[in-house]
């Protein structure tokens, strides 16, 4: 088991959801879904390590993720967010360098990562210059570089268009079927997902809910309603 | 290859610009009087022209550091020395000593202005690391630089009110900013904090690239957001700090310098390009302060004028090229 929350709240001043249960199996894919405001990025931060539990234990092979040293967590877990960052003259290519860590070995990861999402074409042009589309699947392409066990993906199809999302769901497909990444995300667009997620899990009304079979599209819906 | 060649060049451009500054000056010598001075020690050189040189090649070369490392930490490209309110903690205690005849005792004393202008920087910058260590934002730190910069501007304007014509004339006079006012030790602490900069941008290595992709992005990739900000703020808060203490407020150095080395070098990496940007700041300054005592003539222009000369057409060249390139700030 790679993660592990056991009766975990998280929130501000007042929790936003409270008595979160969930097992996470490497390879599995995590959908979070919930309407604006519930709590899902707040969830997803306390995975990254960046927000602090108001209760509960959530840990990563065993080991409480608060006691990671943030060296150690960027080993195991990578992130995409909705930002954009502004980065005066970086080429695509120098986004995807600044995670290799290494030399020589890891180069191919970087053309497995361009070539893993269709961005082989745009690898030389200035990031800031990119359709947010295309910005999205280049910081796909660069948690790809980071070589982690878990993926923790923010709205990660929010900017992207139909065939756009069709293609990052098959991204995602190939991390954890292939390379058996784990991935937990966030989504409002969630149906697609469904045919390839493991668990689905629905925050509503300050409690999380886990799925873990037979996901119904109308019936998530009216959870989270 | 190309990077090779730029370091050559800013090299060659760095030889010339300070055999410039203390062969030509307002006492003309010839060819033969100025090795001739150089061997024997000569005042002129030794104590005027070659301290202001290198004061000036050092002081531009922090400055720049600074403002890069600003731009960096802010994540935004307008972003420089000034913006922290360093510079008003050192204007004020400078006004307090000038207008209002503060004045210093013990060790402090011998030092004056320097010591001044130190203290009010350095003060400043406590504050700053205080706020920093306890607000998550970073642009909160930023506009509380701001506001007391504002705050230490209106105690300022109060000295000014009250002051006498020719106390008020010393002032404006280091608020014009100088390269060519050397103080015992200066040389040493203006390379002590600029070997500072260096090292800890050589130590942050390419957490400073990943800063760039956003607080979140940067923690991912293990950088420690809280030390971070505190390492960057201290090391450009002591930059600006001791150049300001020596040279006054130098205007635009800081802010233009990292966008003047990328009309001819792009390099996204912030190691690689840390020499190029030392270089060109080094040029800059001395250029700066050549054309500041304009050789060719007894009168001396204010550093400050030159610096703005210079600096502004870098930034509007900076405002037009973001408008065509789609670049947001």
């Amino acid at each position: 088991m790679i993660l592990e929350l056991k009766n975990i709240s998280v929130g501000y001043n007042e929790p936003l959801v409270s008595l979160v249960n969930a097992e996470v199996l490497e390879g599995e894919l995590v959908v979070l879904v919930g309407k604006n405001g519930v709590g899902k990025s707040t969830l997803l931060n306390a995975l990254k390590g960046i927000q602090e539990l108001k209760s509960g234990r959530a840990s990563l092979y065993g080991k409480a993720i608060g006691d990671y040293t943030v060296g150690e967590l960027s080993r195991n877990v990578a992130v995409v967010n909705t930002a954009r960052p502004l980065l005066n003259g970086w080429t695509v290519l120098n986004v995807l360098e600044s995670t290799d860590k290494s030399t020589g070995k890891e180069k191919s990861v970087i053309t497995e990562a361009l070539a893993l999402c269709q961005i082989e074409d745009l690898k030389r042009k200035e990031v800031d210059v990119l359709s947010d589309g295309e910005f999205q699947k280049v910081m796909i392409a660069r948690a790809i570089c980071q070589q982690t066990p878990l993926m923790i993906l923010d709205e990660p199809t929010s900017f992207l268009d139909v065939i756009y999302r069709e293609h990052v769901l098959q991204i995602f497909s190939e991390l954890k079927d292939t390379f058996g990444t784990t991935l937990v995300l966030s989504s409002h667009n969630f149906a697609p997902l469904l045919k390839i997620a493991s668990q689905v899990w629905v925050i509503s009304r300050g409690k999380m809910e886990v799925i873990q079979s037979d996901f119904d599209y109308d019936g998530i819906i009216k959870r989270l309603k | 290859m190309k990077r090779a060649v730029i370091h050559i060049v800013l090299m060659v451009l760095a030889v010339v610009l300070f055999y410039t500054e203390i062969r030509f000056g307002s006492i003309k010598m010839t060819n033969a009087d100025f090795w001739d001075r150089l061997i024997e020690n000569d005042p002129v050189l030794w104590a005027f022209r070659i301290p202001a040189a290198c004061t000036a090649a050092l002081a531009g070369a922090c400055l720049g550091l600074s403002g890069w490392l600003l731009q960096t930490l802010f994540r935004n490209p307008l972003a420089g020395p000034s913006i922290l309110g360093i510079t008003s903690g050192s204007s004020l205690m400078v006004a307090l000593v000038l207008l209002a005849g503060f004045s210093f005792s013990g060790i402090f004393s011998s030092l004056g202005l320097v010591a001044a202008a130190l203290i009010g920087s350095f003060g400043v910058l406590a504050l700053i690391l205080l706020v920093s260590s306890r607000v998550k934002q970073l642009a909160t730190v930023l506009i509380f630089g701001l506001m007391i910069g504002y705050l230490l501007g209106a105690f300022q304007s109060i000295l000014i009110d009250a002051a006498g014509k020719s106390e008020l004339k010393s002032f404006v006079s280091w608020g014009l900013a100088s390269f060519g006012n050397y103080r015992d030790g200066q040389l040493w602490i203006l390379l002590g904090s600029l070997v500072l900069g260096v090292l800890t941008v050589l130590k942050l290595g390419s957490k400073l690239d990943f800063w760039l992709l956003g607080e979140d992005y940067a923690r991912s990739l293990g950088v420690n957001v809280k030390s971070f900000r505190m390492a960057l703020l201290a090391v450009c808060g002591v930059l600006a700090g001791v150049v300001t203490a020596y040279c006054g407020p130098v205007a635009f150095l800081g802010l233009a310098m990292p966008h003047a080395v990328r009309m001819f070098y792009k390099e996204p990496h912030h190691l690689k390009f840390l020499t190029v940007l030392l270089l060109t700041g080094a040029c800059a300054g001395m250029l700066c302060e050549l054309i500041t005592r304009m050789p060719w003539s007894s009168s001396v222009l204010p550093l400050n004028a030159v610096t703005s000369f210079l600096g502004a057409p870098v930034v509007i060249w900076l405002l037009v090229k973001s408008r065509k390139s789609k670049i947001r700030f």
